[in-house]
């Protein structure tokens, strides 16, 4: 009697951290995601760690290629969807990219808990069509952070 | 609030007329998309139909092969359709996006309606949620 009681506890108390922790990466996230910008259907937001590949983004890619990756995210969070998948493609395990075609690329994910909310993980431009396994890493890591249902 | 797009755009005028440039050629690729799937022909049958390779309407469509207003005639022709232009004054495009769903999702919890104008001119009325012809 006394260990049932002792593990139901245990559990009540488990699930007390659990809920704290979830309030807590909540809270966080509402402190520290930054607007994308805010369209009809979505709301895209984007991690710290997209706003320092951005910064990069800015010196490194040229200018029409920015344009284009910001139009097709612009359109996205109008309309809801992009029709190309060359420009809009479902990669593993829920994890969604933005592609300009001078390579440059946005990955993201649609937040599980907070709908209508696409998260852009981070900001890459390389010629390459294939997901690395290190961005894939990346926007895992990103994501355990800012989406506390992952 | 700013967002990362508009800081990029206010950085310089040229970032504004490229983002116009983008904006038009997404739209075009977009709407053939759209009619693609209306009428339910694949990139193949469109290349069928243009008698050109399937790779080269891959190119126009994900827009890195300019499209010109002749190969954009030619797929409209080719799908049965018509292209519409129309040249606006940029301050007029604020309401381009003004989605309704949202409205009619209220509509339908029963908590106003809706009457349409004969002009097409919707304007608010002070009762919330209710929408009222102007002339």
């Amino acid at each position: 009697m006394n260990s049932s009681v002792r593990f139901n506890c245990a559990n009540i108390f488990d699930q007390a951290l659990a809920l704290k922790s979830k309030l807590r990466l909540k809270l966080t996230y509402k402190l520290t995601a930054m607007l994308f910008y805010k369209g009809v259907t979505l709301e895209i937001v984007q991690t710290p760690d997209a706003t320092e590949c951005w910064k990069e983004v800015f010196v490194n890619a040229p200018p029409n290629c920015v344009a284009q990756l910001l139009r097709l995210a612009k359109r996205l969070a109008d309309s809801g969807k992009l029709r190309s998948p060359d420009q809009f493609n479902n990669e593993d395990d829920g994890f969604w990219a933005i592609k300009a075609n001078c390579g440059l690329r946005a990955y993201g994910w649609y937040h599980s808990s907070r709908r209508g909310v696409f998260v852009i993980s981070h900001f890459i431009l390389k010629k390459k069509q294939k997901l690395s396994p290190s961005d894939t890493e990346r926007m895992r890591q990103n994501r355990r952070q800012y989406d506390p249902d992952y | 609030m700013r967002t990362t797009i508009d800081s990029w755009l206010n950085e310089t005028p040229e970032h504004q007329r490229l983002f116009a440039q983008e904006g038009l050629i997404l739209e075009a690729t977009e709407e053939v998309w759209a009619a693609m799937e209306r009428t339910g022909k694949s990139k193949a049958d469109l290349a069928r139909l243009l008698n050109t390779s399937k790779a080269n309407i891959t190119q126009v469509l994900n827009g890195s092969r300019n499209l010109t207003l002749r190969t954009l005639a030619d797929i409209a022709f080719a799908l049965g359709q018509t292209v519409k232009l129309q040249i606006t004054d940029t301050a007029e495009q604020a309401n381009e996006w003004e989605d309704i769903r949202p409205l009619m999702r209220s509509v339908r919890r029963g908590m106003g309606t809706i009457q349409i104008a004969a002009n097409q001119e919707w304007v608010t009325d002070p009762n919330p949620l209710r929408l009222i012809a102007s002339r």
